[in-house]
């Protein structure tokens, strides 16, 4: 239990990290820039949560299989990655644009390279919408059990499946217990985002 | 060094935001952009800035094509409506960014901050601990034009400051930014929609109209020698009325109107006249007097504003209004006379 307890722990930290490598630059330039094709790009995102979850799954499982990731950390890892992209993409697009673009111009005008005014003034203004949107991704990963079976089972057993190996086996003190295990980092979570979106510097976003 | 713009354009799809403008902005004045909203003057101040490529056209810093240059390099230093201040910094972290990126050494920075917040008048003793959040609007605003103002720029642009503050600390921003700009003898751009600001503060007033410029003079000369029919209406509180020209005179309805006729290009016959309600006068007792247009009306309305009364009359069906000092009652027939010479004739 305590092994697949950090195991999960593993895969969502990984998941919440590359996640964020990967959304955060693409976010910016959605929200930021007129890119062609912008609204056919963000539905692009959307369209695996327009299907049921269980035939992605599984067609996911057919593409893995060919790459031998099934059974695999990396496999698991990149099924994860399916549902995390949308909720970044789409929570980051909205936090960059509640950015206000003149905090970038007055930057700009008063000397600052483009990349200098990413890190300096756009990043930092963006840190609780990256936070906020990184606890989304990160408990996502965490409860996440259908992917997870069906690419993970049987080697790579995460607290979910844990939990329902366990619930089948009829082994209800242990199930109850994974699942209070489950919960806790949630909690502590959510209670953390709440006192960073209470915080002073939060109210002057969007005010300018 | 003088500012040019010179056969500058641009355009949004089919619209133009800036038709072939020409403009000279000499060292040290203080320009004003007036206009509606859309009438390009934000494009403007944004081209110069650098925000904005042109569609054609130069933009001269002096003797330097300064057209293709990025805004990291034109040394304009621009003040926002939102006044842009960055959130997470502290307000001498704000002011102190530029200078950073200049290498300035840390003393100097620090003598340079100080003395440019003496200038707008911010109380320097805590800038280090607070941030923009923790200050009034006005001071926002302040603070933000300090940042601007600290680089030493070639020239100061201000896109409508003072439009998200309450009436009484604009008036007094007015004053502050007109006497902050005459001591450092900075080049300063001012747009705004708020004709009062534009002629109140500038030495230039520039009045632009759908991509044109309009008219461009001192703010007496725009006032009291408009030259188009866009410039008579938008400034001063105006009335604009129809008029027909016929055999030789002006009507107004069944009115004559004694004005002498212009030179129109065309055989025109609808003209427009424009009547401030202040060069206005109203009585209720028949009377005639030399070289002032007269016309006959109704007396409908009028209402108490601070500094007098403000008469709505309806003359042969169109409205207008004027100003006096007095209340008139009973309501019903009135005369009103103009002085010729603010009696605007423009040709429709």
């Amino acid at each position: 239990m305590v092994d697949s307890f950090f195991l999960s722990l593993y895969i969502a930290l990984i998941v919440t990290g590359l996640t964020l490598i990967l959304t955060v630059p693409m976010s910016y330039l959605l929200a930021r820039f007129n890119i062609p094709a912008k609204a056919i790009i963000l539905t692009l995102f959307l369209l695996p949560q327009a299907f049921p979850q269980l035939p992605v799954f599984t067609n996911a499982m057919v593409l893995l299989y060919r790459w031998d990731l099934v059974g695999t950390v990396t496999g698991v890892i990149l099924i994860h990655l399916v549902g995390t992209l949308v909720f970044a993409v789409w929570t980051l697009v909205a936090v960059f644009k509640s950015i206000p673009v003149s905090l970038e111009e007055a930057a700009i005008n008063v000397g600052a390279s483009r990349i200098k005014v990413f890190f300096s003034i756009t990043l930092p203004n963006a840190i609780p919408g990256l936070i906020a949107a990184s606890l989304l991704v990160f408990l996502y990963s965490l409860d996440e059990f259908t992917g997870s079976l069906l690419i993970g089972a049987p080697f790579v057993t995460t607290m979910p499946i844990y939990m329902y190996n366990s619930a089948m086996g009829y082994e209800m003190q242990v199930s109850s217990i994974t699942a209070l295990l489950l919960m806790l980092p949630g909690i502590v979570l959510l209670f953390f985002l709440e006192k960073y979106l209470k915080s002073q510097y939060l109210a002057t976003f969007g005010r300018g | 060094m003088d500012i040019y713009i010179k056969n500058l354009s641009k355009s949004y799809g089919n619209k133009k935001a800036l038709a072939e403008v020409d403009l000279a902005f000499r060292k040290g004045t203080f320009t004003a952009v007036l206009g509606p909203s859309g009438c390009g003057k934000t494009t403007m101040m944004r081209c110069l800035a650098g925000f904005l490529a042109p569609d054609q056209g130069v933009i001269q810093f002096g003797e330097e094509d300064v057209t293709q240059l990025p805004p990291q390099k034109r040394e304009t230093a621009m003040v926002f409506q939102n006044y842009a201040l960055w959130p997470h910094m502290t307000v001498y972290e704000n002011i102190a960014y530029g200078l950073k990126l200049r290498k300035t050494p840390k003393e100097q920075i620090e003598k340079k901050i100080y003395n440019i917040l003496d200038k707008v008048e911010i109380e320097k003793n805590d800038v280090n601990k607070r941030y923009p959040s923790q200050y009034s609007g006005g001071q926002q605003q302040r603070i933000a034009l300090a940042r601007a103002l600290v680089l030493e720029p070639k020239l100061l642009l201000m896109d409508e400051p003072l439009s998200n503050l309450d009436a009484k600390v604009r008036q007094r921003l007015r004053v502050e930014i007109r006497r902050i700009q005459k001591d450092l003898g900075i080049t300063a751009i001012y747009v705004t929609h708020d004709q009062d600001e534009a002629l109140s503060m500038a030495d230039q007033v520039v009045l632009m109209d759908q991509g044109k410029i309009e008219q461009v003079g001192t703010p007496e000369e725009l006032y009291h020698q408009p030259k188009s029919f866009f410039a008579a209406q938008f400034i001063g509180s105006s009335n604009s009325l129809d008029v027909k020209y016929q055999n030789g005179s002006y009507y107004l309805g069944n009115q004559v109107i004694a004005l002498s006729h212009r030179n129109s290009s065309k055989a025109a016959t609808d003209f427009n006249l424009v009547i401030r309600g202040k060069d206005a006068v109203i009585s209720q007792k028949e009377s005639f007097q030399d070289g002032w247009v007269s016309l006959q009306g109704d007396l409908i309305e009028s209402l108490f504003t601070c500094s007098g009364f403000r008469h709505w009359v309806k003359v042969e069906g169109q409205d207008l209004f004027v100003e006096s000092e007095e209340n008139l009652v009973p309501k019903g027939l009135c005369f009103i006379h103009v002085p010729k010479e603010k009696s605007y004739l423009y040709e429709q």
